[in-house]
C-alpha cells in the first residue's frame, strides 16, 4: 500500500493547472480538511474516508475527464469481509420462489449466452456530499466524489431472469454479493429492486468498466448496473440473484438507505414503501464544477473556462445555466456533447476576467423532466440527495 | 463459515485481527478514560477512523443512538457497562465542539 498524507496545499497543488495562479487563502470549511491520499493495491491515491470498510473518493483532479479511470474510481462497502473472487470458478446463481427455475452461470456461460451490451453511465452514491451537509450529519462524510462516470458492459439482467423464468406473482428481485459481515450478527448486504425495474433495458449484470474487466474494488467479476438509480443497488461481486413475490426485508432494505416519504422526485418503490420513509430511488439532478474551486485565483485578462458536469437520473440535462449576480440572472452555458442520458454532461462558461476584483459564480442544472438543482436542500437525516446549486468564490488578480 | 461457538469476545479479537487493512493500525484514539474498550469494541468490526469523521455531526444523543445501533443492528458484542463506558467517552472526545487535540 501507498500512503502519502497530503497537506491541503499539497491537494490544491494538484489542481493548479492551467489558469490557476496561487491559491486563494479563503478555502471553505469543507476544503480547510485535511485529505488523507491513499492507494488501494490497483488504485491510484484516493481522498480516504475510512481504512475498514474501505471508503474511498475521486480527488477532483480525476473527475475532469468524460469517464473516469478504472483506478479512480470511488471505493464503497459496508462490509469489511471482502473476498478477491476468483473469475474462473465464480458462478452467478439465479432463482428464487418466483423463478420457474434455478440456474447457475458462469463467466463465460453469461458472456457466450447473452446479447453482450454496454451503456454510459454515473454511478453515484446516495450519500455524495453528506459531508457538505449543514447541520452536518453522521455518516461516511463524503464530499464531492462519491461520482464516477463509466462504461459498464455485461448483459442484461432481463435476458437472464427471462431464462430462468419470471412468475406472475413476481415482485422484487433480490442481489446479494460474495462480501460478508465480520461478525455473525451484522446483516448481510442484501439489496432489491422492484421486478419493473429489475427487467428494464438499462439493468445489467456488467463485468467490464470502461472496456477493462472491473477492479476489485468496484466489484468484480461481475456487478449490477442500475442506471439513473444510486450506487447502493448496483450490489458488488454479485452472486445471488432471486425473484421473489413478497417485499424483502433485510435490514439494508427496512431500515437503510430511506428517505422521507414523498420529499423528494424519482421512481416510487411501493413494495418497500412506509408512511414514514421509503427506499432512495433515482439521483436528483445535479452539476459539479471541476476546472475550479472556490478561493482560486484568476489572471486579470486572460480568458478562461469554468467546466464540470451535469447529470440526473437518465432524462437527461436540458440545460446548465451559471450566474455571476448572486442567482438574480442566469445565463445558459455551452454544453458538451450527449455522452448518453445516464451519463454525465459537460458544460463549458467563459469566465468575465477584465476587472480585478471578487467573481461569485453560481451553477445550475435543469433536467429534461423540467427538474432543477435545489436552492435549498430537503433535511433528511441520512444525509441523501445533496443537490445544492454549487457556488464558487474566485478573485480576479 | 465464522467462528460463531468461540466466545464472541476472541471472536472478534482474531477477526479484528485477521483483517485490520493496512494503514488502520496508525490511528490512535484520544486519551480519556474509557478509550481501550472503546478501541477495543469497535475495531472488531470497523477502523476506528469513523469515529474522528463523523464527531462534528456526533453529541451524547447521536453516540448513544450510534453505539445502540452497533449493538441492536449490527450484532456487536457489547455488554451494557461497555456501551455506556463508550458513549462517556465518545461524547467527551469525539462530539461536536468537543477539544481538538
Amino acid at each position: 500500500m501507498i500512503t502519502r498524507r497530503t497537506m491541503v496545499a499539497g491537494v490544491a497543488g494538484t489542481l493548479l493547472v492551467g489558469d490557476f495562479l496561487e491559491r486563494g487563502g479563503q478555502a471553505t470549511a469543507a476544503e480547510a480538511a485535511q485529505p488523507d491520499l491513499i492507494a488501494l493495491p490497483d488504485k491510484k491515491p484516493l481522498v480516504k474516508r475510512t481504512y475498514r470498510p474501505p471508503n474511498y473518493e475521486t480527488p477532483l483532479a480525476d473527475l475532469r475527464s468524460q469517464f473516469t479511470a478504472n483506478d479512480a474510481f470511488f471505493v464503497r462497502y459496508h462490509l469489511a469481509n471482502i473476498p478477491e473472487v476468483d473469475a474462473r470458478t465464480w458462478r452467478l446463481r439465479v432463482g428464487g420462489e418466483s423463478a420457474s427455475s434455478a440456474q447457475e452461470w458462469s463467466l463465460q456461460d453469461l458472456q457466450r449466452g447473452f446479447e453482450k451490451v454496454s451503456i454510459a453511465a454515473i454511478n453515484q452514491c446516495s450519500g455524495n456530499r453528506r459531508g457538505l451537509f449543514t447541520p452536518r450529519v453522521p455518516g461516511v462524510q463524503w464530499e464531492n466524489g462519491a461520482i464516477g462516470n463509466a462504461t459498464w458492459t455485461g448483459v442484461r439482467l432481463r435476458d437472464v431472469l427471462q431464462k430462468a423464468g419470471v412468475a406472475p406473482n413476481a415482485l422484487e428481485v433480490v442481489f446479494d454479493g460474495a462480501d460478508t459481515p465480520l461478525l455473525p450478527g451484522t446483516p448481510d448486504f442484501v439489496k432489491s429492486l422492484p421486478i419493473e425495474r429489475a427487467l428494464d433495458e438499462n439493468t445489467l449484470i456488467a463485468f467490464e468498466m470502461n472496456g477493462r474487466p472491473l477492479p476489485h474494488w468496484n466489484g468484480a467479476p461481475a456487478r449490477l448496473v442500475v442506471p439513473g438509480w444510486t450506487a447502493t443497488y448496483w450490489v458488488k461481486h454479485l452472486t445471488d440473484v432471486r425473484v421473489v413475490p413478497t417485499a424483502f426485508d433485510g435490514f439494508w432494505m427496512k431500515s437503510a438507505y430511506r428517505v422521507p416519504t414523498n420529499a423528494f422526485p424519482g421512481a416510487r418503490f411501493q413494495s418497500q414503501e412506509r408512511p414514514d420513509t421509503t427506499p432512495i430511488t433515482e439521483i436528483l439532478v445535479n452539476s459539479l464544477v471541476t476546472s475550479h474551486i472556490s478561493g482560486a485565483q484568476l489572471a486579470r485578462g486572460k480568458s478562461t473556462a469554468l467546466r464540470g458536469w451535469a447529470w440526473d437520473n437518465g432524462a437527461g440535462i436540458a440545460k446548465v445555466e451559471v450566474s455571476q449576480d448572486g442567482g438574480r440572472t442566469w445565463k445558459a452555458a455551452t454544453l458538451d456533447r450527449d455522452l448518453g442520458r445516464f451519463a454525465w454532461r459537460g458544460f463549458t462558461w467563459p469566465i468575465d476576467t477584465t476587472r480585478p476584483g471578487a467573481v461569485s459564480v453560481a451553477v445550475r442544472a435543469t433536467s429534461r423532466s423540467g427538474l432543477q438543482q435545489a436552492e435549498k436542500l430537503t433535511p433528511n437525516p441520512s444525509g441523501y440527495h445533496h443537490n445544492l446549486i454549487q457556488t464558487l468564490q474566485l478573485v480576479v488578480v | 463459515m465464522r467462528s460463531a461457538a468461540l466466545p464472541l469476545a476472541l471472536a472478534s479479537c482474531v477477526l479484528a485481527a485477521g483483517t485490520a487493512f493496512a494503514g488502520e493500525e496508525t490511528i490512535r484514539l484520544k486519551d480519556g478514560a474509557g478509550r481501550d474498550v472503546t478501541a477495543a469494541r469497535c475495531s472488531s468490526c470497523h477502523s476506528l477512523d469513523y469515529i474522528d469523521m463523523v464527531a462534528p455531526a456526533m453529541n451524547r444523543a447521536a453516540w448513544e443512538k450510534s453505539v445502540r445501533k452497533m449493538i441492536d443492528a449490527f450484532g456487536a458484542p457489547v455488554d451494557e457497562q461497555d456501551a455506556s463506558r463508550i458513549v462517556d467517552y465518545l461524547t467527551e472526545q469525539y462530539s461536536a465542539g468537543a477539544a481538538t487535540k
